[in-house]
């Protein structure tokens, strides 16, 4: 079982999203963008409604944003979206997958966008709709079913030569098929038509020469869809770039008002920059798509957030994945963020989160804990170094030392110890002389020392607020209490700064987990010739030798 | 109150048309005016002028509003010395920065020169504070740079942003890619980058050439 109940890790595994990944959307900036696509859909669908469609009847869409901000997601998602379901027919085409790219490709990816499920529904619709004209004897529409007298006699119906037809065990009569449409439908209707109920929708390419011929049986399709389904054509096209022959094919779809189509384009700032530099036509028609949808802030916390925790909110019972349950991953995964300014993304998050639930599912842990994240950085990132850190000090190790710095009292003891601990290490080292004991607790001194010039120095560490108040006591005090040559306040308050009374030097939260991943190296015994180096760094960046 | 306090007071009350001297004489009858006046004078708290064929008096708060309002000549003189005095601020400005970018440079050189003297984190460490002293001005003018250069969704080259920012804070190329690292990494909630373009900030070993304010 995985944590929070969970019969399955809800995260995904893959690079990239799949139609299954996709069905879980997340985050506030993602809701709405999906929102703006659902309502430009039923826009249209409403206007359509019991009118005749015209050119106008035609949209474009743009989503641009950055590569792993979840636009490919948003596009599957779209997709897949059963509310959908009933009034579109989706065709996604990932440009990256075609190679080389040219007018007959971009078309038969295009043709191959749209799913199985979509070429069965729209051939039963064509065959019920012929067999519909067989039964009221329209012209010759019972021979497109090689229906005669042999088969009243042995008892078989249209709707059983339908059947056969949808089975694939009879051949319908093509030729009069055109006969009984011709009046009704376009020519260009008719042969997509045929290619449907010869099931070579997806085969038939070459026979279409020019871009034109192209563009006629997009809009073909898009009418069909509509004629028999009462549905609109979505055209999906991802990793749209500025490929030349891309932009010319996009170029006539968008000037030849693909009517009942709404024409969705994927891309990221840098194509959107390119376009405009390649095609100064192609980039002026998309500043003017109907829908220019934005992900701004999809890489932000309380996006990344909402996203994680969707996927664990639609599959739990939210009597075990509660609102503390929440908070508590929350404050674990916002950790991780404010460190790490390389996981500010969903894509690594949700990797992080996939080996989490697995390695406390191995442990029989109930929620996501904090040995979980560990081990998962520890095994999925094993190499990676805090930014900044002179130690060396790995994402693991970050993460311990930083968990226990939350307790305010025990980090300004750590801290303490570290700093005493680093110059005996800088002492037996030869960078400066040896510790002297210190008497003057009282003053708040916390060590005094010789450097290597004979300079006496006075060191104390005044960590958060206890001992603001008592800074400049600390100051006087070792002024004139302490026979010192030098002072040096090390502190985490940025309030103050250098005086004549004493050097501040600040450390940061990076600084104090050096400090503290030092010391614990040093009281194992643990230094090692390249931690050695990295030590004595610390020391001198802290002003110490 | 004594006899200068109330003198005082009300020549301020007059404002920059000031008061005739003889109007003071009147409501100020029996005390010795010219006395009290003089005295004042040469505290610096009045002015006496000569307006038409009266002497009037000016408190010093609204003598110059005074001289602005009645003598053209002066005015102009006036904002010829003020523009002056701005270009000479800007000039001096512009020489702190340069000097600072360069000090900066060559602590960076230095520290690149002596690695192995343990010098380069005290080198970082001047640098950085260079930096943050700029950060604040920089941050501005990089807000500013991408509202007029960005395109219809909000982005915007980093190189066309990074042409304008290094000549007017007169910093290098390095020195202009660190202040962005630092105030995208701390402004998260208002910074997006994005992949793409020829120069830029690395961010997991991508190239991110482009900026927007989310």
């Amino acid at each position: 079982m995985y944590p929070y109940n969970l019969e399955q890790n809800p995260y995904p595994s893959s690079p990239t999203p799949t139609i299954t990944d996709a069905e879980i959307i997340g985050g506030k900036r993602h809701k709405e963008a999906k929102a703006a696509v659902v309502s430009c859909i039923e826009n249209l669908y409403s206007k359509i409604t019991g009118t005749a469609a015209t050119d106008k009847d035609f949209r474009l869409v743009t989503i641009i944003q950055d590569v792993g901000s979840g636009k490919t997601h948003l596009s599957l998602h779209i997709r897949g979206l059963k509310e959908l379901s009933s009034n579109t027919i989706i065709s996604y085409t990932d440009l990256s997958q075609i190679s080389p790219r040219d007018l007959h490709s971009l078309y038969r990816a295009i043709r191959a966008g749209f799913t199985e499920d979509y070429i069965k529904e729209f051939k039963k619709s064509i065959v019920y709709f012929l067999k519909h004209k067989a039964e009221h004897n329209i012209k010759d529409a019972k021979k497109i079913f090689n229906f005669g007298i042999l088969d009243s006699i042995q008892g078989k119906s249209l709707a059983y030569k339908a059947e056969e037809i949808l089975n694939g065990k009879l051949i319908p009569n093509y030729s009069a098929i055109h006969r009984v449409l011709k009046g009704e439908f376009s020519s260009v209707e008719i042969s997509v038509i045929k290619l449907i109920l010869e099931g070579k929708f997806r085969e038939d390419i070459y026979n279409i020469s020019t871009l034109e011929g192209i563009i006629s049986n997009i809009t073909a399709l898009a009418s069909l869809n509509w004629k028999f389904l009462r549905k609109l054509t979505i055209l999906q096209i991802d990793e749209f770039d500025s490929n030349e022959d891309s932009l010319d094919f996009i170029k006539a779809v968008v000037n030849a008002h693909l009517r009942l189509t709404i024409l969705m384009l994927v891309m990221t700032p840098s194509s959107y920059e390119e376009i405009r530099k390649e095609n100064a036509s192609v980039f002026d028609r998309l500043e003017k798509a109907n829908y220019k949808i934005d992900l701004a802030g999809s890489n932000t916390l309380e996006e990344v957030l909402d996203i994680l925790l969707e996927y664990i909110r639609q599959v739990a019972n939210k009597m075990v994945f509660t609102i503390d349950e929440e908070r508590d991953l929350s404050a674990k995964i916002k950790v991780i963020y404010d460190e790490f300014y390389d996981f500010r993304n969903i894509r690594s998050m949700i990797n992080i989160m996939y080996h989490a639930m697995e390695n406390a599912k191995r442990r029989g842990a109930r929620t996501i804990d904090e040995a979980a994240i560990d081990d998962t950085i520890r095994s999925a990132y094993p190499g990676l170094r805090i930014q900044g850190s002179i130690m060396g000090v790995t994402l693991a190790d970050f993460m311990k030392i930083h968990r226990s710095s939350n307790d305010e009292q025990r980090l300004e003891s750590d801290i303490r110890d570290a700093v005493i601990n680093l110059v005996n290490y800088a002492h037996e080292n030869g960078s400066v002389a040896k510790l002297e004991e210190a008497n003057e607790k009282s003053c708040g001194i916390d060590l005094i020392y010789d450097d290597l010039t004979g300079i006496k120095v006075a060191v104390a560490v005044i960590i958060n607020n206890d001992r603001t108040k008592t800074f400049d006591q600390i100051s006087d005090r070792m002024k004139s209490t302490i026979s010192a040559d030098r002072f040096i306040i090390l502190t985490n308050i940025n309030a103050y700064n250098t005086t004549d009374k004493a050097s501040v030097v600040n450390i940061d939260r990076r600084k104090m987990i050096d400090l503290i991943y030092f010391s614990s190296k040093y009281k194992n015994n643990e230094i090692m010739l390249d931690d050695s180096q990295r030590a004595l760094m610390l020391a001198k960046s802290i002003k110490l030798c | 109150m004594s006899a200068e306090e109330k003198l005082t007071q009300r020549i301020f009350l007059s404002g920059s048309l000031g008061i005739k001297k003889t109007d003071l004489r009147k409501e100020f009858s029996g005390q010795d005016i010219d006395r009290i006046l003089e005295d004042i004078v040469t505290h610096g708290d009045i002015y006496i002028d000569k307006k038409g064929a009266a002497y009037y008096c000016w408190h010093r708060n609204y003598y110059l509003q005074s001289l602005l309002n009645s003598d053209a000549r002066f005015r102009l003189m006036y904002e010829a010395i003020k523009s002056l005095e701005q270009s000479i601020n800007k000039t001096s400005d512009a020489l702190a920065k340069t000097v600072e970018s360069n000090t900066g440079d060559v602590i960076s050189g230095l520290s690149k020169l002596n690695p192995e003297r343990g010098e380069s984190h005290i080198s970082e460490r001047s640098l950085s504070s260079n930096l943050t002293m700029q950060l604040d001005q920089f941050k501005i003018d990089f807000d500013s740079s991408i509202s007029n250069y960005s395109n219809s969704i909000g982005w915007v080259e980093l190189a066309k942003v990074r042409n304008e920012l290094c000549t007017k804070h007169s910093i290098s190329h390095d020195v202009f890619y660190c202040l962005v690292e630092q105030l995208v990494n701390n402004h998260s909630e208002k910074y997006e980058l994005s992949t793409g373009g020829y120069e830029g900030v690395t961010v997991r070993g991508l190239l991110h050439g482009f900026v927007r304010c989310i």
